[in-house]
This record gives structure tokens, sequence and C-alpha cells, in this order.
């Protein structure tokens, strides 16, 4: 009886353990997830650096968006950097918006940064931060992809491989409006 | 008597306590704005530091929260509200406390059950050990024992005839 009190006891706590460790194995310790997937974009209408417009989420309704947050003194925003402006080239005819918030920094050194890594598309000023507290921005880069419904599809932290950009951007363009 | 006295003693005790949690609770004067706003940022996690509260942190991005706490405050929202409005942004790894809720309810319930588990297993063996004593000798144990205790009487009065060894 004792014995298989024991037993019981020793087999319940490795069940446990081992349960644990294939729940923390499965996950990316890298991955922040974000409880904005699948949920509507928060709306936002921002000045550009250029200071001659202001673009608006709720403007662009209709239109696949890809919300890119961003700063100059971020390395990885630099390959990122790239990458969009690879997927801006190819998807920017197809009717997809790109747009870029500054985080943490200032036009000027933005304007460079996109000289040196490409660039093309709308940079808004994001005063106080208050959209990427919206969005929820752990740090930079992150990307949202949002659909023409305006419901963010997916989120991408740090630099978005090209194969993943690529995917993302061909759902959006196949969802409905 | 003194039982009667005891008795009163802890009952003044009491009694002063009390008074002294009223006294406190009326003195405590009406908080301001900036000291709410803190207290709210104090229970928030600074995203983009190394386990600093959005209160302690001096990073753009706590100071855009702090901004958003005052002004839903001012607005007139309760800190609930404002807590959830970050937590439907980042997520329950905004909160420094996880949520007594949810899944987050195992994290505040999980101490007590395992000191609850740990006591009950302690009461089990210690009663395991105490029925184990009660167990009745073998008539060859406890003669044994007999011509233990016996010699160990021997050996006490000094009778023992040491030189055999």
């Amino acid at each position: 009886m004792r014995r298989g009190f024991w037993a019981t006891a020793i087999g319940v706590s490795a069940a446990l353990f081992l349960f644990l460790l294939a729940t923390g194995f499965r996950q990316d310790p890298n991955a922040i997830s974000s409880p904005l997937i699948h949920k509507p974009a928060s709306a936002f209408a921002l000045r550009a650096i250029d200071g001659k417009r202001t673009v608006s989420l709720a403007r662009l309704r209709g239109r696949p968006v890809v919300l890119n947050f961003s700063a100059s003194w971020c390395v990885d925003c630099r390959i990122d950097q790239e990458y969009l402006s690879a997927a801006w080239q190819k998807y920017a005819g197809k009717g997809v918006a790109f747009i870029s918030v500054l985080y943490q920094d200032n036009a000027s050194s933005m304007r460079s940064f996109t000289r040196q890594y490409g660039g093309g598309w709308p940079i808004l000023r994001d005063p106080g931060q208050q959209t990427a507290i919206n969005y929820g921005v752990y740090g930079v880069p992150e990307t949202f992809f949002i659909n023409r419904r305006g419901i963010v599809q997916y989120k991408s932290t740090g630099p978005v491989p090209w194969d993943v950009l690529n995917t993302q951007v061909r759902e959006l363009l196949s969802s409905p409006v | 008597m003194k039982r009667w006295l005891g008795w009163i003693a802890i009952a003044w005790l009491l009694i002063l306590c009390a008074v002294a949690l009223l006294a406190y609770g009326r003195a405590t004067p009406t908080t301001s704005l900036s000291d709410r706003t803190l207290a709210i940022a104090r229970e928030l996690r600074c995203p983009v530091c190394q386990g600093e509260s959005v209160a302690d942190s001096q990073s753009g991005i706590s100071q855009g929260i702090r901004a958003i706490i005052r002004r839903k405050l001012a607005d007139g929202q309760s800190p609930d509200a404002i807590k959830r409005y970050f937590v439907a942004r980042y997520g329950n790894k905004i909160l420094l406390s996880p949520p007594s809720s949810g899944i987050g309810s195992v994290a505040w319930l999980a101490p007590p059950l395992l000191v609850a588990g740990g006591m009950g297993l302690l009461l089990t063996l210690v009663f395991d050990w105490r029925s184990r004593s009660r167990v009745p000798l073998s008539p060859a144990r406890h003669e044994y024992l007999e011509r233990v205790q016996t010699e160990l009487a021997i050996g006490e009065s000094g009778t023992s005839n040491e030189e055999e060894w």
C-alpha cells in the first residue's frame, strides 16, 4: 500500500515535470505574442516626417497595410529596412500600403537611414509614443500586417524574414474586402 | 483571576488596533493625480526595461504610458479599466503581478497549495512513524531487548566482568 502511494506520487511528479518541459521547449523564447492578433487595428492619424501630409489608418481601409515601427539607431532595423524596401518595390503597385512609424528617433536621422537602407513609403512621427503603446510595441523593429478589413493578421518581432514577409503580404492581398 | 486579566489585556489590544486602523484610514489624505498615476504605474512592467516598473523607468515608452494613465485618470477611468487597457495591448506580461483570474491564478494558488501539501505529507509521515513504533514486538525481539536491558543494568551496577573482554 505504502509502496503504491510513493510510486504514484513519484509518477505524478515525473509526469508533471515532463509536461512542463514539453510545453516550455515547444515555445520560442524570443517570440512575443500579441493580444492584438485577429483584433481591429488601433486607429491613428500621424504626420509624416516630411511635414506635408497626415496619414490615417481609417483612410487606408480596404487596402492591405504593412505597419512597421522602426528607428535609425536600431541595428536590426537596417536588415528589416532592406527587406521592407524590396517588398515595397514588389507589392506597392498591387495596392499594399507600407507605413513606418518612428520609435524614439528624429526625422533627420531617419532620412539618412532611408537613404542608406532604402525606403520611399511614408514615415510618421509618433509624439509620446502613443501609437507604439496602442500597438503594444516592446521594441523595434516590430511589424504588423493589417488586412483590408482593418484586422491585425500577424505581428513580427525583429526583422521580418523575407519568406514570412512574402507569405504575409500575399495573405493580405488575398483577404476579402 | 489571572486568566481574566489576560483576556482583558487581549481585548484592549484588539480595540487599540481597531481604533488605530480607523484613525489611519480617516487621516489618509485624498491622493493627488500624480500619486494615483504612480500607483498604477508601479503595477506595470516597463516594456523595454529589465525588471523595472513603468513608475521607476525613465524610458520614453514608460513616460508615454504614464502620460496615458494620467489622462485616463483625469477622464475618470478606474485603475482596473486602465490596467485592462494596457493588458489588451501588451498582454498579461505588462503586469508586474500575475492576474488573480485565469491561468494567472495558478501563481497565487500554487504556493499555499504546495505548503498545505507539504504539511499534509509531513503529518502523514509523522503519524506513520508513530503508528509503526506501536507495533507489538515479536517474542524473539522481546526476549532480546530484555537481555540487553539486563546486561545494561549489570554494567551500570559495576558488576560486569570487564576482564573477560
